[in-house]
């Protein structure tokens, strides 16, 4: 029996105090970090307004998590920024990416050179224990302001949309303009074919009306529609879309679409508008009955 | 001399009518050509209606937009595509057809991604979502992938800003007949460099020292790992130093260092602003087994005269993107 004891009660003794360890372990705290960790542009000229958003990330949004935000930039430049959120931002309990957007407007008269800086997102924890740990996270500002002209677009995403019938082919366009001046797409043609995709119904050159300017580092989306002479019925179509800048095809997108049911797809504003212009033409041809009508008889009298 | 001519017309007419009449009610019932008509000769009408190939269009990953990942975590990334077979529904939702889905860094390509898959750059699926009921020999499809906070990052400061993510489908229909399509190529969508960092400990006590006294050698540790997808390093700073009431311990009392000192050895006090601790670097992870960690090394004076007192600050660990 003591052989025993001696035995057990070092073995109980080694449990709790290593046990203990093991089960009162520091726990593994959250993670937080940013995304992008820069901010800037090598393409500004005197006069662009510049806007990038940057994600605070965290991994367990178990509570509201404040964070400042401290910006390290020569007093020169310091009014170019915005920070839409504030400096005292709040994340929300439950959100693991959240944005914010930084706005750098290049005044007119911006002095030409390189501009270079930090923004510092800092967590402000609960304190627990003697030296509470907080995270952050610094963002580098790198900024060139210079007069050359840089151009470069990309067509992100090209959607066609479902109709109604009655109206013209639409496409959906993300258009990014990564470069310091304003760009638009230039041309278009979409080719429109039956159900199978194999016979072409109709080809249509260009869109209605201009296509609209994206300006600077900016991403625009917008709709194109494709006027059509022809009426198309309810079902699926097959349409080809090509988009150019400068007689070059910089995107193009070949799929299905469907035409739905009248009044499927509209806003209630726009059916209101529809049943106005669906009715207008007997309006109209109900009025020119009822002048010539009213002269013939006024005439007659006359004649009487 | 018109009644005449009349009386010889109108008998002629009814007989033509009556003829085209009669020839109509014939035709109706026994055409010409048909069997009735040349009795004895048959006709059959044969067509084999081949496999046509399914058509895959509008693979878009990501909405088109760039991915920002979640620290320490995966973050969801869609692929949508749009499958279309003129054999009708059938060929696409068949359970025979198949389908494979690769999310890569371009740079990888989707044939070597096809081959073998890897968190840092390549994903694979065999099955998509139907985010619309097949109609008209069409269906949405949509692909879901758990991407990893340590997949490569392909913006203008990362190690690849020629490349872009990539999505393709392949699409097999039930006559295992292929149709194949990649989304947008050109420089989007990119993942986006992620920094961070997660430090495993909440707080550094040091236990009950008395005035005029050191830590000496028992330095306490905080251990810092890459949560992010780029290299980084810290800087290290107070934000708030210790104090009690009143009373407070000067900032540059904490010291640190990346190896175990005796107070004060070759330890870094501690300041109010940010400095970046020398020689310290945390390579991004390659996969979640490969996290790199790494330690720094705590240490405390406390100044003869010091009122006694439970002392209590915060230390800034603020991670910073090393290119």
């Amino acid at each position: 029996m003591r052989i025993r004891r001696g035995i057990v009660l070092p073995a109980f003794f080694f449990i709790f105090v290593y046990g203990s360890g093991l089960f009162f372990a520091p726990r593994a705290e959250a993670a937080f970090g940013i995304s992008p960790p820069f901010l800037g542009s090598d393409n500004l000229i005197p006069g662009t307004r510049y806007v990038q958003t940057i994600y605070l990330v965290q991994d367990q949004p178990t509570e509201d998590l404040a964070i400042d935000a401290n910006l390290d930039i020569h007093d020169r430049i310091r009014s170019w920024f915005t920070i839409h959120n504030g400096n005292e931002i709040v994340i929300p309990k439950g959100t693991r990416q959240f944005p914010v957007e930084i706005v750098i407007q290049v005044p007119k008269d911006a002095q030409l050179g390189a501009y270079k800086g930090a923004l510092t997102f800092v967590g402000k924890p609960a304190r627990t224990g003697q030296v509470t740990i907080a995270l952050g996270a610094e963002v580098t500002i790198n900024l060139t302001v210079g007069t050359g002209i840089y151009r470069k677009v990309t067509v992100q995403l090209i959607r066609m949309l479902d109709i109604e019938e009655g109206w013209s082919p639409r496409v959906y366009v993300k258009f990014n303009n990564e470069g310091n001046v304003p760009e638009a797409l230039d041309g278009a043609t979409f080719d429109l074919y039956d159900q199978y995709g194999a016979v072409r119904l109709a080809y249509i050159p260009s869109p209605k009306g201009k296509m609209p300017e994206t300006p600077p580092f900016t991403v625009k989306e917008y709709v194109v529609e494709f006027p059509l002479d022809l009426h198309l019925g309810l079902g699926q179509y097959w349409g080809s879309v090509n988009f150019s800048q400068e007689g070059k095809v910089i995107a193009s997108q070949r799929t299905v679409f469907n035409v739905l049911k009248r009044g499927s797809l509209s806003t209630p504003f726009e059916k209101f508008m529809q049943s106005f212009q669906n009715q207008l033409a007997y309006y109209v041809i109900g009025a020119i009955i009822v002048i010539v009508g009213g002269t013939f008889v006024v005439r007659r009298r006359r004649r009487l | 001399m018109n009644q005449p001519l009349s009386r010889s017309i109108v008998p002629g007419l009814i007989m033509a009518v009556s003829l085209a009449a009669a020839f109509m009610i014939v035709q109706t019932i026994t055409p010409i050509g048909s069997d009735l008509a040349f009795a004895g000769t048959t006709a059959t009408s044969t067509v084999v209606v081949g496999n046509a190939a399914p058509t895959v269009t509008v693979v878009t990953m990501n909405n088109g937009t760039d991915v920002t990942l979640t620290t320490n975590t995966t973050t969801n990334v869609s692929v949508n595509a749009t499958i279309s077979d003129n054999n009708g529904c059938g060929d696409v939702t068949g359970a025979s057809a198949s389908t494979s889905i690769v999310l890569y860094r371009s740079g990888v390509t989707s044939s070597t991604c096809r081959g073998s898959q890897n968190a840092l750059n390549c994903y694979l699926a065999t099955a998509f979502t139907a985010s619309s009921t097949c109609a008209s020999n069409t269906t949405n499809t949509t692909t879901t992938f758990a991407v990893q906070y340590f997949a490569q990052a392909t913006d203008a400061s990362s190690s690849f800003p020629g490349d872009n993510w990539q999505a393709t489908v392949i699409f097999k229909d039930t006559s295992a007949a292929t149709g194949t399509a990649d989304s947008l190529g050109g420089s989007t969508p990119n993942v986006l460099t992620l920094n961070a960092i997660n430090v495993t400990t909440s707080s550094v006590n040091y236990g009950t020292l008395s005035a005029s006294s050191t830590s000496g050698s028992a330095n306490q540790v905080t251990t810092s790992t890459n949560a992010g997808n780029s290299t980084t390093t810290i800087r290290l700073s107070a934000q708030s130093t210790l104090t009690s009431g009143a009373n407070s311990i000067v900032t540059s009392s904490q010291r640190y260092a990346t190896s175990t000192f005796t107070f004060p050895g070759g330890a870094t006090q501690l300041t109010e602003s940010a400095v970046t601790v020398t020689g310290y670097l945390l390579t991004a992870p390659t996969s979640t087994g490969n996290v790199q960690q790494s330690p720094v090394f705590w240490g405390l004076e406390v100044a003869a005269g010091t009122a006694t007192g439970t002392y209590s600050g915060v230390n800034l660990f603020t991670s910073l993107f090393q290119p």
